[in-house]
């Protein structure tokens, strides 16, 4: 026969009272009293928290044993209600169920998510280092049309379209875009950035030395990047200028192009500009000369492994159709009560 | 009397009305459940942190002691509404009573220590303030006696008047109330330096609002969804809405009245506890009617809490949105290779606490830099720029620099590492007079920022 006393008696009673709704409230208790302590007195406490998950055991099981008790308070509940009202319980049930869908995709991301990002132009190999097959980057669409304005010397820029790029398997192209994430094979996909790559050729006379396409971030217009060519000792700068401009009464509106562009080139040996100009013009330096072609586009491609990513999805989802049902069972509860008065 | 002295005796009236506003409400408390007898550990604890107040002469009233006893004072105010809420919830559970019979000797000592804690920060932080005060004027000794004198004009009127009240108010509070209202004075009465910083409600809105941005941004970074316009202007703004203030001003205000107001909802709802024994209807009508009406006295305060923290933040959103410091930044001239910021410069002094932007002139654009003091004396010495955002820069709002194009506070002990949305560190090298930068190493920074290939693969 069991003994009352015993520790395994003991041991039943406190899963009882953590599995309770008393333990429940401890348990968030304590979870907000740790986390706030740590706000206040130590640093970036929400990322520490996240990054936590990733590799604290204490922290996993902390978590994984505040979820099992929240799911067993929540169908506890639910159980102990259906027969009162079938109908309230199961509205009442959806934000729970939510919450807790919502709460298990954040962990699995916070726990188990790779990601890594990439510059990628048409014809680069897309390969994540989690990632067996190799894949390939199709065209890119770029996100604004060929010839673009910007007013005034702004310097913010809204694209006109999503970029775009493909990636292509041995079996299929997949199509990429900004938002939502493409799934390909087991990882996420999705454009981070925009830019032109200009198509640089050096020649010393008719000897093309050096060429190739240089990834720069000149947009917004009026950005400076700056590359280097080993083993050429030069460092280059460039900048978009208009290729031409258009006023309208008092403001002047600068026209840019992404097939066609025109750059500010500076060329610098150990610090001393040896070239400054335009690339609408000739562009020679210490014997040499550098030609633009028509730019090649890149985008910024992040790539992620997260197996919580639609569970968190899902859970937003049912969390948005449990909310207004939430509201309409506590307004029916507080009705049934006040009419008993 | 001048403008120093009367601030001083506002301030020490600030503080004589909380002590009164306190002593009040635990007193009639006490005499209402024949405990008159704990009242003298409340003194004690309240002797304990007059005794931190002349502690704190011994300190130097720097930022940094000035910055942890505002971290304290946040801090204070967490853990009373945090007992307040836990109290207010163990109240409406069937075990409370027979829990409170365990509480009789810890109680002696709560109350000496939770006294001592809650009134603490509040002395040391008020009496560092008047020493700055007497400083400016120069006259230390009239700031103290106004001070005085502030402070004991309203503990004599609060004396005077709490026989009156006393009768009036007992009925409102249980102990999980009264950890409300604790919680709520300090909330409103909680600033330690002069009047235009009277009340906690800004340094808990930035708290609070961090925590919701810290997650709504680690959520868009799991969802994939870009934090940079590169979605049309549509799916932008809605996007935008998610890190605009006002969401973060409406969750993080959701997440402190939240359980509050759950509290008060329960009370409504919940069942009256031996209506089903009475014998008659009528029986069961006086029952609910007192019980009710019992309920809605302890509600009061719990109201009265929430009341004012809708009002107090709206009211400091103003604040809020003005708040960012953003400085012109100063021109810097390179000399063989290197620009010098001076730390003995009379027009600026580098180790106040502030942000300070200069700019460095290359290739026909400028590049702004920024320094700051951290809290453990050092100097950070960045680019105003992060390796992801456009660089428009970084602007100051108390301990926290904030990125003008993402909105997302940075720690300022945080300034000096990598990565994210903090400003790039620089090598520079900081003597007894004057920081050095290469400019080699600004030109360097800087086209990190631009290429981002510090850390990706890929490029031509």
């Amino acid at each position: 026969m069991d003994n009352p006393k015993g520790p395994g008696s003991a041991i039943r009673r406190g899963l009882a009272y953590l599995y309770s709704p008393d333990g429940l409230f401890w348990l968030v208790a304590a979870w907000v009293f740790y986390y706030v302590t740590y706000a206040v007195w130590g640093k970036e406490a929400f990322a520490s928290f996240v990054a936590s998950l990733g590799h604290s055991g204490i922290h996993r099981f902390m978590y994984i044993l505040l979820f099992s008790v929240a799911a067993y308070n929540a169908a506890s509940f639910v159980r102990a209600r259906f027969r009162r009202s079938p109908a309230l319980a199961i509205m009442w049930a959806v934000l729970p169920a939510g919450a807790l869908v919502f709460m298990a995709g954040y962990f699995l991301s916070a726990a188990y998510r790779i990601d890594g990002v990439q510059f990628v132009m048409e014809g680069d190999q897309v390969r994540p280092p989690w990632q067996a097959a190799e894949f390939r980057a199709g065209r890119v669409t770029p996100g604004l049309d060929p010839e673009f304005m910007a007013v005034d010397g702004s310097e913010s820029l809204v694209f006109a379209y999503e970029p775009r790029i493909a990636i292509q398997t041995g079996m299929a192209s997949y199509d990429v875009g900004v938002f939502p994430p493409t799934y390909v094979e087991g990882t996420y996909y999705h454009v981070l950035d925009f830019g032109i790559a200009p198509n640089i050729s050096i020649r010393r006379g008719s000897r093309e030395i050096r060429s190739g396409y240089a990834i720069q971030r000149l947009l917004p217009p009026g950005q400076l990047d700056e590359f280097q060519m080993p083993p050429m000792p030069y460092r280059f700068t460039l900048r978009m200028s208009p290729v031409r401009t258009a006023q309208k009464g008092s403001s002047a509106a600068e026209i840019y192009s992404i097939e066609a562009p025109v750059y500010d080139v500076a060329i610098y040996d150990s610090g001393n500009a040896v070239f400054r100009g335009s690339s609408a013009g000739d562009v020679t330096f210490d014997g040499l000369s550098m030609s633009f072609e028509r730019p090649g586009y890149w985008v910024r491609l992040e790539a992620a492994r997260d197996p919580g990513l639609k569970v968190i999805a899902a859970g937003i989802f049912i969390m948005l159709a449990g909310a207004p049902l939430m509201i309409i069972v506590l307004a029916i509860r507080l009705y049934v009560a006040l009419r008993a008065e | 009397m001048n403008q120093f002295a009367l601030e001083a005796a506002a301030v020490g009236a600030r503080e004589a009305l909380k002590l009164g506003a306190v002593w009040l409400v635990l007193s009639a408390m006490l005499e209402a459940t024949g405990r008159r007898g704990l009242a003298k550990y409340f003194y004690a604890g309240v002797s304990m942190a007059a005794l931190a107040l002349f502690l704190s002469f011994s300190l130097p009233a720097g930022i940094a002691a000035r910055e942890f006893l505002a971290r304290l004072n946040g801090y204070v105010f967490f853990v009373f509404f945090f007992l307040g809420i836990v109290v207010l919830y163990q109240m409406q559970r069937p075990a409370w009573g027979a829990l409170q019979n365990y509480m009789e000797l810890p109680l002696k000592a709560a109350i000496t220590m939770l006294s001592a804690f809650y009134f603490s920060p509040d002395l040391a932080g008020s009496s560092m303030f008047l020493r700055e005060l007497g400083a400016m004027r120069d006259a230390p000794h009239a700031v103290y006696v106004s001070a005085a004198g502030g402070f004991g004009l309203v503990l004599y009127i609060t004396w005077l008047s709490a026989d009156r009240l006393r009768r009036r108010i007992v009925r409102y509070f249980a102990t999980g109330q009264f950890l409300m209202f604790l919680a709520l004075l300090k909330f409103l009465g909680g600033g330690t330096r002069g009047l235009s910083e009277s009340s906690l409600v800004p340094d808990v809105q930035r708290g609070v609002m961090k925590l919701v941005h810290d997650f709504i941004h680690q959520l868009f970074v799991f969802l994939m969804v870009p934090d940079h316009p590169m979605l049309n202007t549509t799916a932008w703004d809605f996007i935008g809405i998610f890190f605009g203030p006002n969401m973060g001003m409406a969750i993080s205000l959701l997440i402190l009245v939240f359980l509050p107001v759950m509290y008060l909802y329960r009370g409504l709802t919940m069942d009256v506890p031996g209506v089903d024994e009475a014998k008659t209807g009528a029986e069961r009508r006086l029952l609910r009617s007192g019980e009710k009406r019992r309920r809605a006295r302890l509600a009061a305060p719990v109201a009265l809490f929430v009341a004012a923290m809708l009002v107090s933040w709206y009211a400091s959103r103003g604040e809020q949105a003005g708040a960012l410091y953003r400085p012109s930044p100063k021109p810097l001239i390179e000399d063989k290779g290197i620009v010098v910021i001076p730390l003995t410069d009379p027009s600026m002094d580098l180790f106040d606490g502030n942000i300070h932007k200069f700019s460095v002139l290359r290739d026909g654009k400028d590049i702004n830099l920024l320094v700051i003091r951290k809290s453990d004396g050092t100097l950070a010495v960045t680019l105003d720029a992060c390796e992801i955002c456009p660089p428009e820069g970084y602007g100051q709002n108390n301990e926290n620099v904030i990125c003008v194009y993402c909105m997302t506070p940075i720690p300022v002990d945080t300034l000096g590492k990598p990565g994210g949305c903090n400003p790039i560190p620089l090598d520079a090298s900081i003597t007894q007079s004057e920081i050095r930068i290469a400019v080699s190493e600004i030109d360097a920074r800087w086209a990190d920022v631009h290429t981002g290939k510090d850390s990706e693969a890929g490029g031509e």
